[in-house]
């Protein structure tokens, strides 16, 4: 790789690296982890620049390799993930979320990981159901069940909190 | 089931409220200071390209090796024709061919390579374990069911360092065998119809011992009861009931007492090598409401309606890990 793909990388990671991480983060709900992801993210893309630098849908191949990131390392996880241990029962009774996105980063790892990465798609990504099916190989008509599934967990989660009364401003 | 057919043009209010949530979050939040690293990424991506490179050279000096042996062996000669040029491809990979159980039940592999951990493919010896207990528990495969789809089962061999340390498989007990309505679309997660939850978990030696520390709030003293989010948590048991078999292993099951919305029966096959295999089973499904406290209040359980009647008991759990079609994971 030539000096000028190398100074296109690393625009491209200084560029993407916060929207990623941020993203990665409310899959995962860890911020270290989140940082390991989007780093899997940018040694992929780097193994394979020259084939993608070029692609319009370069933003869809991040969150289609973040995603893939995201499950293989839940599924190495040392205690295999199940919704109860995302809870955060470590947390002292009475210890609230220091912010709003602490609460909602909260409810979702008490969510299953694909219903939880297909809100975070749908509505932090803003992706719609079709590409969100593309991205996660899968029918739009389960991206809407699992949106629905994901909505109908997170909004008893969500009772009580700010977010209960929200409503969108689009 | 007005929000399963919402279209991409057709935003429901749910939709309009999740963008709403979210879309709070985008501004003004703490979040700890990080600085990507696009070096340390263009070093990483070198390793693996030289690594695959390296992978790839020694690859063919084994196949190239391997064929000139069977060539030989097969009474071939090396002589000034060379070397065969045939070449076989890579090894293939393996999928499990025994009953579908990802039609019924969610499989999820829990792995350790050194000393971390690693994402690998599933042990057929549990998949074979969970196969028989599924059919025992679910005879006729008429009412365990999972809603999150089937796919084929990987059960290529893990490279060398690399162990499967747990297999957990996890389905919903539904009366008629139908989930396809199921959680239901809406705002309460709480469902309306009756629905139970079965876990059947296999383990390996090398997976770390279940904590035998006798409380009085893990069952048995075991602290391997598998739970989710929409099982209660259950705080007190039933006295354990034991019984040793012929092969040196110990079943033990108990239930839940303190739970008003259901019971959940818990009973495991404790081999002598230290690998298990077990089984987790709620009459109810439902939710915890945050915040979740530990130790966990089982009267904060907001429950659906139990299975009535309950399908299984402490004895049938028992029962369909006995015998040695049911192993626990090399």
């Amino acid at each position: 790789m030539d000096s000028s793909y190398e100074a296109e990388f690393a625009e491209l990671v200084a560029a993407k690296g916060g929207a990623l991480r941020r993203t990665a983060y409310l899959m995962c709900a860890d911020w270290h982890l989140a940082e390991d992801l989007v780093q899997i993210v940018f040694v992929k893309v780097h193994l394979h620049w020259r084939r993608i630098r070029r692609q319009e849908s370069f933003d869809s191949y991040l969150r289609t390799t973040l995603f893939h990131a995201f499950l293989d390392t839940r599924r190495a996880k040392w205690r295999r993930e199940t919704p109860a241990e995302y809870l955060p029962d470590l947390e002292a009774p009475g210890t609230e979320p220091s912010d709003d996105r602490e609460v909602l980063v909260a409810a979702l790892r008490r969510i299953p990981p694909r219903q939880r990465a297909v809100l975070v798609l749908r509505y932090w990504e803003d992706l719609s159901v079709e590409e969100t099916a593309g991205l996660l190989g899968c029918a739009a008509g389960t991206v809407k069940s699992q949106a629905a599934r994901g909505l109908a967990a997170l909004r008893p989660l969500l009772a009580g909190t700010v977010f209960e009364s929200v409503t969108a401003e689009h | 089931m007005a929000d399963l057919e919402t279209t991409a043009g057709l935003e429901s209010p749910e939709d309009d409220w999740a963008r709403g949530v979210f879309d709070r979050v985008r501004t003004g939040q703490h979040e700890p200071h990080w600085i990507p690293d696009a070096e340390a990424a263009a070093r990483l991506s070198s390793r693996h390209r030289t690594r695959f490179r390296a992978a790839g050279a020694l690859a063919a000096v084994a196949v190239v090796g391997l064929s000139a042996t069977a060539f030989t062996t097969l009474g071939g000669s090396l002589g000034k024709s060379g070397a065969p040029t045939g070449v076989g491809p890579a090894a293939a990979q393996s999928t499990w061919t025994g009953l579908d159980l990802s039609k019924y039940l969610e499989i999820d592999g829990l792995w350790k390579e050194g000393t971390r951990g690693s994402a690998g493919t599933l042990s057929p010896t549990g998949l074979s374990s969970i196969s028989t207990v599924l059919q025992r528990l679910d005879p006729g495969l008429k009412h365990i069911r999972t809603t999150s789809g089937q796919r084929p089962l990987d059960i290529t061999p893990n490279p060398p360092g690399t162990f499967e340390l747990e297999l957990a498989a996890s389905g919903y007990w539904a009366p008629g065998g139908d989930v396809s309505f199921f959680p239901p679309a809406g705002t309460a997660y709480r469902p309306t119809t009756p629905f139970g939850h079965v876990t059947i978990t296999a383990t390996s030696p090398r997976f770390l011992p279940p904590e035998q520390v006798h409380r009085q709030d893990t069952p048995c003293g075991l602290d391997s009861v598998a739970s989710t989010f929409q099982v209660p948590r259950a705080t007190e048991w039933s006295s354990c009931v034991r019984a040793h078999q012929s092969d040196g292993s110990d079943i033990v099951v108990a239930h839940s007492t303190n739970l008003r919305a259901g019971v959940v029966t818990f009973a495991a096959r404790l081999f002598p090598d230290g690998s298990s295999v077990s089984i987790t089973a709620s009459t109810v499904i439902g939710y915890t409401p945050a915040p979740v406290t530990d130790p966990p209040d089982p009267a904060r359980f907001v429950a659906g309606p139990p299975l009535d009647p309950v399908p299984w008991t402490d004895d049938s759990l028992a029962r369909a890990l006995a015998g040695p079609t049911v192993k626990g994971m090399p």
